[in-house]
């Protein structure tokens, strides 16, 4: 891919993913996936920071006679993301004018 | 099999960290291979064990800055102290160098001014004008081109001196900057 999705954008990304339905590390991962390619960069700090800034909180569920660690949003997660996905409109509108204003043959 | 060994050695380089801290990130990794069938991927998707926890100390950043902090003002505080002699040499140098070219100039500019009033003097308060004068006056005149002269030499040694210095400290400066990010 041409274009990197910096730090604050995978952030943003996790808190969407979350926002629509609670899920556990590994498919987190799957779907971070298919945006960019995370190896060499696992989301593991990326989870654990937002644990620590308070957006995100676990709990654990038996699968099949083993855990599984489900992230879910807090209230504050909630409220930072969708300050996320405010600044996110704006920002896209922007690059898009910017990109698209250039040349309307494309 | 596969899982242990990068556990056991996911948990060797988590060395420094809290307990608590280890426990999650083991629990967070062992449940990853338990969910992935291929083992191979769980390599892709985590990273090695050290790449994990490369990863963790970049994000976590505040305890690896801190000791790059401190250790940068350590280093800076050692340097400053170890160019104290050099600059204090090159100040007693610079002071000496200048209090020489200062006499030096001082004695040229002073038998300038008494070849002069001798020259000039002989010239107005004596009537007669014979050899004698007209030497005082040549070796006046001489002496006030030749210190012109030296003044000149001597901005010029001045300015390469200090140049010179300035180069020599950055260079130093840089030199022992390297040596530390090596």
């Amino acid at each position: 891919m041409v274009f990197q999705l910096g730090a604050a954008l995978l952030d943003a990304c996790v808190l969407a993913i979350l926002h629509k339905e609670d899920t556990y590390g590994y498919r987190l991962t799957q779907e971070v996936k298919e945006l960019m390619n995370i190896s060499e960069s696992t989301l593991y700090p990326v989870l654990r920071r937002l644990l620590k800034e308070g957006f995100l909180e676990t709990y654990d569920q038996e699968y099949m006679g083993r855990n599984r660690r489900y992230y879910r949003l807090t209230e504050e997660g909630r409220k930072k993301y969708q300050t996320y996905v405010v600044e996110w409109r704006k920002f896209s509108s922007k690059v898009s004018n910017m990109l698209e204003g250039g040349n309307m043959d494309v | 099999m596969y899982k242990q060994e990068y556990l056991r050695q996911l948990r060797k380089e988590l060395k420094g960290f809290d307990e608590e801290e280890v426990k999650k990130a083991l629990a967070y990794c062992e449940e990853y291979f338990d969910e992935a069938q291929d083992e191979q991927q769980v390599m892709q998707d985590l990273g090695s064990p050290s790449q994990f926890v490369a990863q963790l100390k970049k994000d976590t950043g505040i305890d690896v800055d801190e000791q790059k902090k401190t250790y940068s003002i350590w280093s800076n505080i050692l340097l400053g102290v170890c160019c104290i002699p050099i600059i204090g040499v090159g100040v007693i140098v610079a002071f000496s160098l200048l209090l020489v070219f200062g006499c030096i100039i001082l004695s040229l500019v002073l038998s300038m001014i008494s070849a002069v009033v001798i020259g000039f003097g002989s010239l107005f308060y004596i009537s007669s004008f014979d050899g004698s004068m007209l030497l005082f006056l040549g070796i006046g005149v001489a002496c006030i081109g030749f210190s012109l002269l030296w003044i000149c030499a001597l901005y010029f040694m001045v300015k390469l001196c200090k140049d010179w210095g300035k180069r020599g400290i950055l260079y130093m400066h840089k030199k022992i900057k390297e040596r530390r990010v090596v």
